[in-house]
């Protein structure tokens, strides 16, 4: 269990990990209704995967309107693929 | 644990879900299968035949400009910009493709013409066929509006057979009758999630 990757284990940066991983790139207003978390607690974890070069934050403006674009980076990728691994094995031994 | 597998199928059920796709696709088949109709109806002269091709050219054009506009003005202010990854084709859906390709280009050199499929069967055929995965799809995604289109489809398959109608208005009925239902649902779609998504002020 000591080998689990403590970034994403957490639930919030898990789904919004999972989202990512089924889109090219999403906006932080699509990330923010589809976890249903506030403003500020999606900016954190958001800097928390982006610390660990997980997501690619790209933030720009399109008219007046601030624009935050989010990706998965290949090393995010891979790091929620051996993720899932790791809790299949740990849950098929329960 | 999160089911990690649903949660990322979510950003093509988001996109599914304002309902831009049904619309676009629902007008797309209306207007070719109005203008496979329009032709029969109209006297058969050069321009009264090909005028609707090129009408419904320009339409569906508009039709795809449109779906991108919505989308950009309507939807992404509102839920959320997504982009879905572009999928590429797997080897032996590339290699099916690369030597059915390659097999009608021999039957073409060589002049060989196949039998001419039955058109009071065949558009029944494709009723039931689009039936089939409307249903499929549905029964997967838990979409009601979905079954609804399939069993739709069913019923039509026998009236499109019974209509004594030739080939091309059988296709055209089809199309029409098939995307009028589907705009309608999509055009209802976006209405509801316009009305439930004010625009936000930050994105």
């Amino acid at each position: 269990m000591n080998d689990v990757d403590r970034v994403i284990h957490e639930p919030a940066r898990l789904i919004i990990m999972a989202l990512l991983s089924g889109a090219k790139e999403a906006d932080f207003l699509f990330l923010m209704r589809e976890t249903g978390l506030t403003k500020g607690n999606l900016s954190s974890h958001l800097a928390k995967l982006e610390e660990s070069a997980y997501v690619d934050i790209d933030k720009r403006f399109r008219g007046k309107i601030p624009l935050t674009l989010v990706r998965l980076t290949p090393a995010g990728r891979a790091a929620l693929q051996s993720y899932r691994k790791k809790m299949n094995g740990l849950l098929r031994r329960i | 644990m999160a089911d990690i597998d649903s949660i990322a199928r979510r950003p093509a059920a988001y996109l599914a879900e304002t309902g831009v796709p049904a619309l676009a696709a629902g007008l797309l088949f209306s207007i070719l299968g109005g203008s496979d109709l329009a032709q029969q109806f109209l006297p058969a002269t050069f321009v009264a035949r090909e005028s609707p091709k090129w009408l419904a050219i320009c339409c569906c054009a508009a039709v795809l400009w449109g779906a991108k506009v919505a989308r950009e003005r309507l939807v992404f202010p509102r839920g959320g910009y997504v982009e879905l990854p572009r999928r590429s084709l797997s080897a032996v859906v590339a290699i099916v493709m690369f030597a059915l390709v390659g097999f009608a280009g021999v039957l073409a050199l060589s002049g060989y013409h196949l039998p001419k499929p039955d058109g009071k069967l065949l558009v029944p055929g494709f009723a039931v066929l689009f039936a089939g995965i409307s249903l499929a799809s549905g029964l997967r995604q838990r979409s009601s509006l979905q079954i609804c289109f399939g069993v739709y489809l069913l019923c039509l398959a026998p009236l499109l057979w019974w209509l004594p109608v030739s080939s091309v208005e059988r296709n055209g009925a089809l199309e029409v009758l098939a995307g009028v239902p589907l705009a309608a649902g999509g055009a209802i779609r976006l209405r509801s999630f316009v009305r439930a998504n004010p625009p936000g002020d930050e994105r």
